[in-house]
C-alpha cells in the first residue's frame, strides 16, 4: 500500500452471510485519512458486522476490505467493538500492561499517560471488574490505543453511559482525532451525539451503505432552513446575502435562506440597512432528520 | 509469538488458581509421603518391631518413590481441567482474545500459544508435585528411590500422558466461547479416564501375552492330569472358565483396543512392575514391565498354580522401560498433535469471537 493514499479503509462489495441470512450485502465506503467516520444504521443493519470485518475478527463472505497503511502491523488498528475487552480481574494498569506486552511494546512510562490521558490515573488497586461502564470504556479505549494505532474502530462506545460519560468518551474521541491524528470509525445509537463527533457520515440500510456523506455536505443538504418575513423582502435579501446565507425569494415575498446565523446578528444588519424583519421561522435538519429522510420510517439509528 | 508467551506467562503468574494448584502440588505429595511414613511405622510398631530398626528394601522404597511421584496422574486432571477451562475461559468472557485478533496476530498464533502456554503450566505442576514427592520422602525419613534416575525418564513420559489429557482440557476450552461447557466437558472427561484407567488394568495385557498364558496353561493341565493332580472333567471346567473367551469376551473388545490406541493404560502398565517388587516378584524385572503379575494372580484362582519364575522366559509377557517409554511418548504426541490440530482448525474456522 503507498503511503500516500488518501484513505485508510476501502470497503467494496462486501457481503457477508450467515446461512441464509445476508448481513451485509455488497457494501461499499471509503473512510477517509483523518476522519471522524461515523456509520449510521439501525439495529440489524450491519454496522456491528462490518466493523468487525474491518478489524479481522471476521471474514468477509464475499469482496475486499483495502487499508491506506499497514494493517497487518502489530497495533496498527485498535477496536472496541462490542463490549470493551479488558481482563475483569485485574488493575487498570495490569490490563494495559498485558496490552503493551500482547503488542511488543516497551513497559514504560506511557502506560501511566494512557491512564492520565483516558482519566483513569487514579484508579489504583481497583479491579476493572468493579468499573462503572464509562470507566470499562474508558479502559477499553486506552487498551485500543496502545501502540499508537493508524486507525480506532469504536463500535457503540458510548451505549449505557450517563451524560457525564458522553462528553467524557467525545471529548476523549476528539483529542484523539486532533492531538493525535487518529482516524476513528465510529457507531454510534445517539446521533445528535455522534454528529457533534463525525466528520463523515455512511448510512447504513439492510447490509448496504446508502449514503456517504461529509459533516459540511450534511450541513449543506439539510442545516438549518430559515424563512424570513419582511414588508422590504428585496431590501433584505442583499442583507442575509452579505452573511453567508444561501437565499432565494418566492412570489409572496417570502426569503427562503439556508445556512447557520447569529440571530442577533441578522437584526442588526437588517436596522443599519433599514429593513424590518416582521418574523423567522427556522427549521433545522439535524442527522436525525436527515437519517429518517433517507431509510424512511422512525429513526433507530 | 514471544509477545505473546510472555503476556500468557505473565498472567499465569497473576492467577490466584495456578498458584492454588502449585501450592496443591507442594503439599500433597508431602502429605502422602508423611501419611505412608506414620502408616508403616504403625504397623511395624503394631507387629513389635521398631520401623527405625527396619531398613526397608531398596526396592520398596522405589516402588514407594514411584507410587508417590506419579500419583499427579491421577491426582491432578480434576484440577487442571478446572484451572485450563477457568483460565482460557476467560479470555472469552473478557474479550480478550478478539484484543489479540485485532492487534494483528494470526489465529493460529493464538491458538499455539494459549494451548503452549497451558501445557507448559502444567508440566509445571508435574514438576513441582515429583519434586515435592522427592521431598517429602526425603524429610519423612522413608528415602528415596530413582532407580540409578531412571525413574525420571519414566515420570517424564508420565508426565507427556498426562499432557495430552491437558490438550483435551485447552482444546475443549478453546472452541467453545462459554466457559461452563468446557468445563463440565473436561471434568467428565478427566473422570472417565481416571475410571477407566483403573478398569483397563484388567486388560492391559499384549494380546500374545494372553495367549502364550492360555497355551503354557493348557500344558499345565495336561501334565497334571497326566500324573493324576488333576481329573479331566476339572481341568477342562477351567479350561472352560478361563478360555479365551474370559480374556477375549466383551470387556477385553471394548477395553483393549482403548488401551492399545490410547495412552490411557500408562497406570496400569507401569504399575504393574512396581506392584510385583511389593509383592515379591523376581527383582530382576526393575528395568522392565512384568505383564504376568495378573497372570500369576488369576492361576491362583485356576489351580494352575504359576509362579513369577514360571513366566520369566516368556517374551512376550516383559517389555522394557525403555520400549514402553517410546510407545506412550509416540501415542502421547500422537493425540498432542491430533487433537491440538482438531481445534486449531476449529480455532481458525468458527466465528468465535
Amino acid at each position: 500500500m503507498s503511503e500516500t493514499n488518501d484513505y485508510v479503509i476501502k470497503v467494496s462489495n462486501v457481503s457477508k452471510d450467515y446461512g441464509r441470512h445476508h448481513i451485509l450485502d455488497s457494501m461499499n465506503f471509503t473512510v477517509p485519512k483523518g476522519s471522524i467516520f461515523g456509520l449510521v444504521g439501525r439495529n440489524g443493519a450491519g454496522k456491528t458486522t462490518i466493523m468487525r470485518i474491518i478489524s479481522g475478527l471476521q471474514k468477509p463472505t464475499a469482496g475486499t476490505v483495502e487499508y491506506g497503511f499497514d494493517h497487518k502491523k502489530l497495533g496498527n488498528v485498535g477496536a472496541l467493538v462490542e463490549l470493551p475487552s479488558i481482563y475483569s480481574n485485574q488493575t487498570a494498569r495490569d490490563n494495559l500492561i498485558f496490552q503493551y506486552m500482547n503488542l511488543g511494546l516497551k513497559i514504560d512510562d506511557s502506560i501511566d499517560k494512557s491512564l492520565e490521558f483516558v482519566g483513569l490515573a487514579n484508579t489504583g488497586n481497583k479491579k476493572a471488574g468493579k468499573f462503572s461502564l464509562g470507566m470499562r470504556q474508558r479502559l477499553g479505549i486506552a487498551m485500543a490505543m496502545a501502540g499508537d494505532p493508524e486507525v480506532l474502530i469504536l463500535d457503540e462506545p458510548i451505549n449505557g453511559l450517563d451524560p457525564q460519560g458522553i462528553i467524557l468518551i467525545r471529548d476523549l474521541l476528539i483529542r484523539l482525532n486532533q492531538e493525535k491524528g487518529v482516524t476513528i470509525i465510529i457507531s454510534s445509537h445517539i446521533l445528535s451525539e455522534l454528529s457533534k463527533l463525525a466528520t463523515d457520515f455512511a448510512f447504513v440500510e439492510s447490509g448496504k451503505v446508502v449514503k456517504e456523506i461529509t459533516a459540511d455536505d450534511l450541513e449543506n443538504a439539510g442545516g438549518l432552513e430559515s424563512e424570513f418575513y419582511s414588508g422590504t423582502p428585496q431590501q433584505l435579501l442583499p442583507v442575509l446575502n452579505a452573511m453567508g446565507l444561501r437565499t432565494k425569494i418566492d412570489e409572496d415575498g417570502i426569503i427562503y435562506a439556508k445556512g447557520y446565523y447569529n440571530l442577533t446578528d441578522v437584526v442588526l444588519a437588517a436596522n443599519a440597512a433599514g429593513v424590518n424583519i416582521a418574523r423567522v421561522v427556522t427549521k433545522e435538519t439535524d442527522l436525525e432528520t436527515y437519517f429518517v429522510k433517507l431509510v424512511g420510517g422512525e429513526s433507530n439509528g | 509469538m514471544g509477545n505473546l508467551f510472555k503476556c500468557e506467562f505473565k498472567r499465569l503468574t497473576k492467577s490466584v488458581f495456578f498458584w492454588i494448584i502449585t501450592g496443591f502440588c507442594v503439599l500433597w505429595p508431602i502429605l502422602t509421603a508423611v501419611f505412608y511414613h506414620a502408616i508403616l511405622t504403625l504397623t511395624f510398631t503394631e507387629s513389635g518391631l521398631g520401623f527405625e530398626e527396619i531398613e526397608l528394601p531398596k526396592e520398596v522404597i522405589m516402588y514407594l518413590t514411584w507410587m508417590i511421584a506419579i500419583s499427579f496422574i491421577t491426582e491432578l486432571p480434576k484440577f487442571s481441567a478446572l484451572f485450563t477451562c477457568l483460565h482460557l475461559g476467560r479470555e472469552y468472557t473478557d474479550g480478550i482474545v478478539r484484543n489479540k485478533v485485532i492487534a494483528g496476530h494470526s489465529r493460529t498464533r493464538i491458538y499455539l500459544v494459549y494451548s503452549l502456554t497451558m501445557l507448559a503450566a502444567n508440566a509445571f505442576f508435574c514438576v513441582v508435585y515429583i519434586l515435592s514427592a522427592i521431598f517429602g520422602l526425603w524429610i519423612s525419613g522413608l528415602g528415596f528411590n530413582l532407580n540409578g534416575g531412571e525413574m525420571f525418564i519414566r515420570l517424564g513420559v508420565g508426565i507427556v500422558v498426562f499432557l495430552s489429557m491437558v490438550t483435551i482440557f485447552s482444546t475443549l476450552a478453546l472452541i467453545f466461547r462459554k466457559r461452563a461447557l468446557p468445563i463440565i466437558l473436561s471434568i467428565i472427561i478427566a473422570m472417565i479416564s481416571s475410571t477407566t484407567a483403573l478398569v483397563i488394568g484388567y486388560f492391559n495385557m499384549p494380546a500374545k501375552a494372553v495367549n502364550d498364558y492360555i497355551d503354557m496353561r493348557s500344558e499345565r493341565y495336561e501334565e497334571m492330569v497326566d500324573h493324576g493332580m488333576l481329573s479331566q472333567k476339572i481341568a477342562d471346567k477351567y479350561e472352560e472358565d478361563y478360555d479365551k473367551n474370559h480374556y477375549l469376551g466383551i470387556g477385553w473388545k471394548i477395553f483393549h483396543p482403548v488401551y492399545v490406541i490410547t495412552p490411557i493404560g500408562f497406570e496400569s502398565d507401569y504399575q504393574a512392575a512396581t506392584t510385583g517388587i511389593l509383592f515379591g516378584a523376581d527383582l530382576e524385572y526393575t528395568d522392565e514391565i512384568d505383564f504376568s503379575d495378573d497372570f500369576v494372580s488369576y492361576s491362583y484362582q485356576d489351580m494352575s498354580m504359576f509362579e513369577h519364575k514360571d513366566f520369566k522366559r516368556v517374551k512376550s509377557m516383559h517389555m522394557s522401560y525403555s520400549e514402553l517409554n517410546l510407545i506412550y511418548l509416540a501415542k502421547s504426541f500422537f493425540y498432542i498433535i491430533l487433537i491440538g490440530g482438531w481445534g486449531l482448525f476449529i480455532f481458525r474456522k468458527k466465528n468465535l469471537f
